[in-house]
């Protein structure tokens, strides 16, 4: 049975606990709704004429699915995670999320100050389409405050002007600007998301010509090779983040890695601490690689990827610690979106409330409840 | 001679992975022919960040020796009579991948004619010593008439060539000399090359800061060239290539591997010419040198996490001697069973390059 929701709770006095935060879900700008929100000259300068598709690396069927689920259309002619109402419906009542962290896609642009001109833009737009009183009624939504760290000044000012948003649960940049994140010029940025007490999560966004992300050994030839390795821009950040030290210059920062698959932490982590051992004389750091990791990475569970053998996957959870370390994600509406029902079957029952909500509650500083919906699906 | 074990058994030692020098730069150009022997070629050493503490393991700086592995009687000493080793596979490091394609073929033509010279055919312990001859990928016409020099040679047992390219080893170029090394019945080892080099940004966001995120980031450069490789289907044209991937972190493949299984199968259509599960390709296909820095250490899970994916049958020992990164055959795991300490210590080995050990009796 589906239940349409309606604008109107069912009793805003009745509350339910929280049982699944779910780290990844992409809204979209309907047609013409973002354009307003970005500044000039930007705006008229380079972003008014429409851009073409840019797709590189495509998933399957992607003319027909354009990677999305191919539900997730609204039936407006809109791209799929345009409609705060259809996602209500697919991603909480039926899926089953209790609270969504919202990441807007934001494409790269040559020049840093353009790039951050659409992160303006999407902040706006984001604060009054999604997290404002009408589409935020039942305080499920939690947005991302949109940052190009490739312009650390415009950056700083995004997370100044936003992070006191009652919604606002994260600060949100891109995996592919170089240099990587140890390095000093985004210092600025760290500074203000701890001072704020904000997380900054990443998700990977790919990017047009020389800014996607490019392997030292040249470039993948499908999607299939091009996404499996992209898992390793992220832990090069990584190794950046915690040799370069940033993570000792700001002890309260808190990094979430969306999307870059995570059960490759487990012999990174112990890479860098044999690393650290051979090397310890000539780092500067403070600590073992993997208890800053442990003290200041999350990852999300989505993509889950697994061997034949599912027990060695059991046994993956618990060697790496899992459940100080994940945080669940659905990822819709894209065609690889992992329903929390289907993942959390895959948790060693001891990790599962950590994963599902205790971890994110604590990551985005959630209350414990939100209004309950009628005929909402229970995960777990 | 064999290696000792704490439990009282003892099992043969093959060395998959030491590193050969010429003495000097006099000695390396003695070796080359004009007009290449008076070009400007940069050293062995020097290319990137640099390295603080120095490149040499202390237990591989020999009195007598000008160059640290350049020298086989003394090298032998160390590997055979002091580590234990009963045989080594000898990989000539060389300079870098250099802009002209036609210089880079004949510096590693120098590099195969002073292994062969000095550590195959002469010397006292030649017949413990097997070599890797260098070719150079981006001349692939001249890597094949290298190949067809050297492949007869009873000593040689596999080529090398460097990590570093500019498009990753499952793209069609590289074809030929896949189907070259697989009919001569060489495996094909990769390891990064060392000197100056002209390369793509050595880590997917560009420059490190710090020679540790460098050398943390180098081994995993093999991920992006194995996936291409699966998915480009290399291993389904070309059944009897075997590839070693030199650098170690084996301990990666798992993850990934299970990452493109999992998010592989919808791809199909787009790669029909990569018919099975992409981890189908790994057995009889993939080869690791293990590295000092591969995890995870001695702790209780750890043979049960080597099974994982079948890396025991994939794994070698390699001390990768005279790097500061040299490996001990005595710091494996004790969780290890017998059978994945034999195959990781030399069975592995042996059977990838055919080399028969007197000692190759099971160990129990």
């Amino acid at each position: 049975m589906t239940i349409q929701p309606t604008r109107v709770p069912i009793a805003s006095s009745v509350r339910t606990p929280i049982r699944v935060v779910d780290s990844d879900v992409h809204p979209v700008p309907r047609a013409g709704e973002l354009a307003p929100y970005i500044p000039e000259p930007y705006r008229s300068k380079y972003l008014a004429e429409p851009r073409g598709e840019s797709i590189m690396y495509d998933a399957p069927d992607y003319l027909y699915a354009k990677a999305m689920r191919v539900d997730t259309f609204p039936e407006d002619g809109n791209f799929a995670g345009s409609d705060p109402n259809l996602m209500l419906r697919q991603a909480i009542v039926e899926g089953g999320s209790d609270i969504c962290v919202l990441e807007p896609g934001f494409a790269t642009h040559p020049v840093p100050e353009m790039s951050q001109a659409v992160c303006v833009g999407m902040n706006g737009w984001l604060a009054n389409h999604w997290l404002d009183p009408v589409n935020n009624w039942h305080e499920r939504w939690r947005g991302s405050i949109c940052v190009a760290i490739e312009d650390p000044p415009g950056a700083v000012r995004q997370i100044e002007e936003w992070a006191d948003h009652p919604f606002m649960a994260q600060v949100l940049i891109r995996a592919e600007p170089r240099p990587a994140w140890g390095a000093p010029q985004y210092d600025p940025i760290w500074e203000a998301a701890t001072r704020h007490d904000i997380a900054v999560a990443c998700h990977l966004s790919r990017g047009r010509d020389d800014t996607m992300p490019m392997p030292p050994v040249g470039f993948p030839s499908y999607n299939h090779d091009f996404m499996v390795t992209y898992s390793l821009l992220a832990a090069n950040q990584i190794m950046s983040l915690i040799f370069d030290g940033v993570f000792d210059r700001f002890p309260a920062l808190r990094i979430i890695l969306v999307e870059h698959a995570f059960s490759w932490i487990l012999p990174l982590m112990w890479r860098m601490d044999a690393i650290y051992k051979a090397r310890k004389s000539s780092m500067d750091i403070k600590r073992k690689p993997s208890e800053y990791v442990k003290e200041h990475i999350k990852f999300t569970t989505q993509p889950l990827d697994y061997p034949d053998d599912k027990n060695e996957l059991t046994r993956l959870f618990e060697m790496m610690e899992a459940d100080k370390v994940l945080l669940f994600s659905s990822d819709y509406p894209h065609w690889t979106y992992d329903d929390p029902r289907w993942l959390v079957k895959h948790l060693p029952e001891h990790m599962r409330e950590a994963i599902m909500f205790k971890n994110g509650i604590e990551t985005y500083k959630l209350p414990p409840t939100v209004p309950a919906l009628d005929g909402k699906t229970m995960v777990f | 001679m064999a290696m000792a074990h704490s439990d009282g058994a003892s099992t043969p030692l093959i060395d998959a992975s030491v590193h050969i020098f010429f003495a000097s730069n006099p000695d390396f150009r003695s070796f080359m022919r004009e007009p290449f022997r008076s070009r400007g070629i940069p050293d062995v050493l020097g290319g990137g960040l640099g390295r603080p503490g120095g490149e040499w393991a202390d237990e591989a700086k020999l009195a007598g020796e000008s160059h640290p592995a350049s020298d086989p009687d003394l090298t032998g000493e160390v590997l055979f009579n002091r580590r234990g080793v009963d045989v080594a596979i000898l990989h000539p490091m060389s300079r870098g991948v250099l802009p002209d394609r036609h210089l880079t073929s004949a510096v590693l033509a120098a590099h195969n004619e002073m292994m062969v010279a000095r550590w195959l055919d002469s010397g006292q312990f030649a017949d413990r010593y097997r070599g890797t001859i260098r070719v150079n990928p981006e001349d692939i016409s001249g890597a094949l008439r290298e190949l067809d020099r050297w492949k007869g040679h009873p000593r040689v047992v596999q080529i090398g060539i460097p990590m570093q390219t500019r498009e990753p080893y499952g793209k069609p170029q590289y074809w030929p000399l896949w189907d070259a090394a697989a009919a001569a019945g060489l495996p094909v080892a990769v390891h990064m090359e060392m000197g100056n080099s002209l390369t793509l940004p050595p880590t997917p966001s560009g420059q490190p800061r710090t020679f540790e995120q460098y050398i943390g980031f180098s081994a995993l450069n093999y991920l992006y060239h194995l996936m291409n490789m699966i998915a480009e289907g290399v291993f389904e044209r070309t059944p009897g290539l075997k590839v070693v991937w030199a650098d170690g972190a084996a301990d990666m493949l798992t993850p990934l591997i299970w990452r493109m299984d999992t998010f592989g199968r919808p791809h199909l259509e787009q790669t029909p010419w990569a018919p099975r599960m992409p981890s189908d390709y790994l057995p009889g296909h993939v080869y690791f040198v293990q590295g000092a820095l591969d995890g995870p250490g001695d702790v209780d899970f750890a043979g049960e996490w080597l099974g994982f994916t079948g890396k025991d049958t994939m794994i070698m020992f390699g001390s990768s001697y005279p790097s500061w990164q040299l490996n001990d055959p005595g710091a494996l795991a004790g969780s290890l069973s017998a059978q994945q300490r034999d195959r990781l210590l030399w069975r592995n080995a042996a059977e990838l390059y055919g080399i028969e050990i007197p000692a190759a009796a099971p160990s129990r």
